[in-house]
């Protein structure tokens, strides 16, 4: 049983140090941490997949309508998803950085750090596949997961800001 | 300065705005106070009665919130909202529908800071409430 134990988490630790390795590598170059007014509000995201919306072009709309509305919502999620990646890539390389200048280390804070980040991270590349993918409808249809990055993104910005980083400055 | 250009943005408001009938107009005149060049707001009224950093502070804050009141309303209230706007225009509303079609001189409307997902959001919105009028417009001739 000990040795399950300890072999999924053995497993769960270097998933999540591939997925930080990769999601440092990914998504283009770096600008500064300080720059706000990279990533639109969580809300754009929500209101691109708002059923109501969908609902009313459904019923609405011809078929021509219909998949410009699809081409273009797909493509300004995808657009999300990725800015709001690189955002939370620029913070956790400049947390990593204040990190390795701070005395004040909290192992576990950042064991729970590393693991919000990755999982942030898994679940905007698995939604930004599936959207590609033409795959909208399932994403809308499991919508209480697939609108978790949007609740995610305001909770680990504020994480990876407040938790370390004025702690190294001081 | 906060007061007086909170006192600049109320002027605006209840002499110039509450003139203008619906929310993509407001949006549409605003814009139009800015320079284009420059990106710096011009109003000569409101610079005379408060001074030009209150009526510039005011119309930059004006901007910014009808456009956040448009760039994400769902697609139903962006054709009620491009709806209202063409109706203002009478005669216009055919030709405009048109020249919006192949020029969007409506991007110009968009503010200088805004995060560039939110205007995204807004042409997207706007792109697809023109067809939607056309297809009603089209239908609407077809059937009359």
């Amino acid at each position: 049983m000990m040795t399950m134990f300890a072999v999924s988490a053995a497993l769960v630790l270097l998933l999540m140090v591939l997925v930080i390795y990769l999601a440092v590598r990914a998504d283009g170059p770096l600008s500064p941490v300080n720059d706000e007014d990279v990533l639109a509000p969580p809300e754009v995201f929500v209101r691109l997949f708002a059923s109501q919306d969908w609902q009313y072009v459904a019923k609405n709309c011809g078929p021509r309508i219909r998949a410009r509305f699809e081409r273009e919502r797909s493509r300004l999620a995808i657009e999300w998803l990725r800015e709001a990646r690189l955002a939370m890539k620029l913070l956790w390389v400049a947390h990593r950085k204040a990190a390795g200048a701070s005395t004040g280390l909290v192992p576990a804070t950042e064991m729970k750090l590393a693991a919000k980040f990755s999982l942030f991270w898994i679940l905007t590349m698995t939604l930004s596949m599936l959207v590609a993918s033409n795959q909208v409808l399932a994403v809308r249809r499991l919508w209480r997961i697939a609108s978790a990055p949007a609740h995610m993104v305001g909770a680990l910005n504020e994480s990876l800001r407040t938790q370390l980083i004025p702690q190294a400055v001081q | 300065m906060t007061s007086s250009h909170g006192d600049a943005e109320r002027d605006l408001e209840q002499r110039t705005l509450s003139q203008i009938r619906g929310r993509l107009a407001q949006l549409i005149y605003v814009a139009s106070t800015r320079d284009y060049r420059t990106g710096k707001y011009q109003h000569d009224g409101l610079a005379w009665r408060f001074s030009e950093q209150a009526a510039e502070t005011a119309l930059l804050k004006s901007h910014e919130r009808l456009f956040d009141g448009i760039c994400c309303a769902g697609i139903e209230e962006t054709v009620a909202i491009l709806e209202e706007y063409l109706e203002q225009q009478e005669h216009e509303a055919r030709e405009i529908l048109k020249t919006w079609k192949h020029l969007p001189a409506y991007a110009v409307v968009v503010p200088l800071q805004s995060p560039h997902l939110c205007n995204e959001m807004f042409l997207s919105n706007i792109r697809i409430a023109l067809q939607i009028i056309e297809e009603k417009r089209a239908a609407k001739a077809g059937s009359g």
